[in-house]
């Protein structure tokens, strides 16, 4: 067969190979050249290996004894049945699992709320303190900046027992009140601070107070202005008013 | 135990009887009756075939389990379009078998079709038919041969030995050895092929 010729030594070496007698240098050449592609060689090695198979069916004929069959047997049905066991348990193991799962994400869920709302109620809380140090460290800065200037308020009227205290920084246009002994204000009505210079008063703001008397009013809404300056605290209507109407109960220059 | 798949006997295939790709595929599915179908058709010749190349029963038993077990474990990848299944399970028995005969050479190879066993009746009597048919046409066209070619194919198929140790074995160079195992292979495929188209 022309196909075949160039493969003679080849095909030969094939056929000890199909019957797994090859070895040595005649094994590691054809191997070589099986490598290269050779399909014709392939061939014939599975070929070959066909025919070999039959031969199988050439020995004396032999029963194996029935135990083999029963060993056999009974190996497979337990390596079968503990298949399914396995498959079982692991069912039950994942359905065991899934549920844990589904648990442990609702517990989970609801400790990543407790979570997020304690962090929330943490951050705010840190916020607030950030707030309240930066207001300290302005406040602070602000009474111990050379220009700041320190007015004393004293009551008036039915307010006699009370006092305050204004810091004002004009660098940076803050005020800050405190108040002592003032005594609610009327219902329907509110405290609010006013700056007075140069005769005009500008409001800063409204303000209440505690039940002990205390108050506090912080601003940075200070006008500029440049020599003496007044400070004074009105009894005003709720939300206040462009200019003071009401009786004046704290002031101080 | 499941009941075995049954067959119908005849010569011919019926066609309602599984063929073993059939049994193979519902095999990896974990069937066994599937798996006592292929070891009613092939158990005794995967044992008369470790029987012949091992020479002592209990081995040839244990490989008997270990090919069964083998295929029901599907550890063996077994491709239909390179091979028919009995040229596989055969392989794969031979190949134990030579593993084991590599361990331990000490079986003297008897001749083939000559031993003293007999075989149990056919519990799949349409394959065994069959197989029983390509048998007889097996061990005709091998007893055809020249005893020179039978000779070396024998050793070299039974008692798994290498081209070499034929030689030496034989006190024949090693191209005569080789020539004569490709000549006997030609005329056993040439002679397989003529059963197979007739």
């Amino acid at each position: 067969m022309a196909v075949r010729e160039g493969h003679e030594e080849y095909l030969e070496l094939a056929a000890i190979y199909a019957l797994g007698s090859l070895e040595g240098e005649d094994r590691r050449k054809l191997e070589s050249h099986l490598a290269s592609g050779c399909e014709i060689c392939t061939n014939e090695i599975h070929e070959s290996q066909n025919v070999l198979a039959d031969l199988a069916l050439g020995a004396p004929r032999a029963e194996p004894p029935a135990s083999v069959r029963e060993r056999l047997f009974e190996k497979v049905r337990r390596e079968s049945e503990a298949r399914k066991e396995k498959r079982s348990g692991d069912s039950r193991l994942w359905m065991a699992i899934a549920a844990a799962a589904a648990i442990a994400a609702v517990g989970l869920g609801l400790y990543a709320r407790a979570l997020e709302s304690r962090a929330a109620a943490e951050a705010a809380a840190r916020e607030a303190l950030e707030r309240d140090l930066g207001n300290l460290s302005a406040t602070l800065e602000a009474f111990t900046a050379p220009a700041t200037r320190a007015v004393s308020l004293a009551g008036q009227g039915e307010a006699q027992g009370a006092a305050a205290k204004a810091f004002l920084d004009p660098e940076n246009r803050r005020l800050f009140l405190y108040v002592y002994n003032l005594p609610p204000p009327p219902p329907g009505r509110t405290y609010q601070l006013w700056l007075i210079v140069a005769g005009s008063p500008v409001s800063m703001g409204t303000f209440g107070v505690e039940p002990d008397g205390r108050g506090r009013l912080d601003t940075a809404s200070v006008p500029p202005f440049e020599g003496e300056v007044t400070v004074a605290v009105t009894v005003e209507p709720s939300g206040g008013v462009p200019l003071p109407t009401g009786p004046m109960v704290l002031i101080g220059s | 135990m499941s009941e075995p798949v049954p067959v119908k006997p005849s010569l011919t295939r019926d066609s309602t009887a599984p063929t073993d790709g059939d049994l193979w595929v519902r095999l990896r599915e974990r069937d066994m009756a599937s798996l006592e179908a292929l070891y009613n058709r092939y158990g005794s010749y995967v044992y008369s075939l470790a029987l012949r190349t091992l020479g002592r029963p209990q081995e040839a038993e244990e490989i008997v389990q270990d090919v069964f077990w083998q295929l029901w474990k599907t550890e063996a990848a077994y491709d239909p379009a390179r091979a028919s299944f009995r040229t596989w399970i055969f392989t794969i028995t031979r190949n134990r078998c030579l593993d084991r005969l590599r361990q331990h050479r000490s079986h003297t190879a008897s001749e083939l079709a000559r031993g003293t066993a007999q075989a149990s009746p056919p519990p799949d009597p349409e394959e065994e038919a069959i197989l029983t048919e390509r048998r007889k046409h097996v061990v005709a066209a091998f007893e055809a041969l020249p005893e020179p070619q039978r000779k070396v194919l024998e050793m070299g198929f039974f008692s798994g030995l290498t081209h070499r140790e034929i030689a030496e074995r034989l006190g024949e160079p090693l191209g005569t050895v080789k020539s004569r195992i490709k000549m006997g292979m030609d005329k056993l495929k040439s002679s397989l092929r003529s059963f197979e188209e007739s």
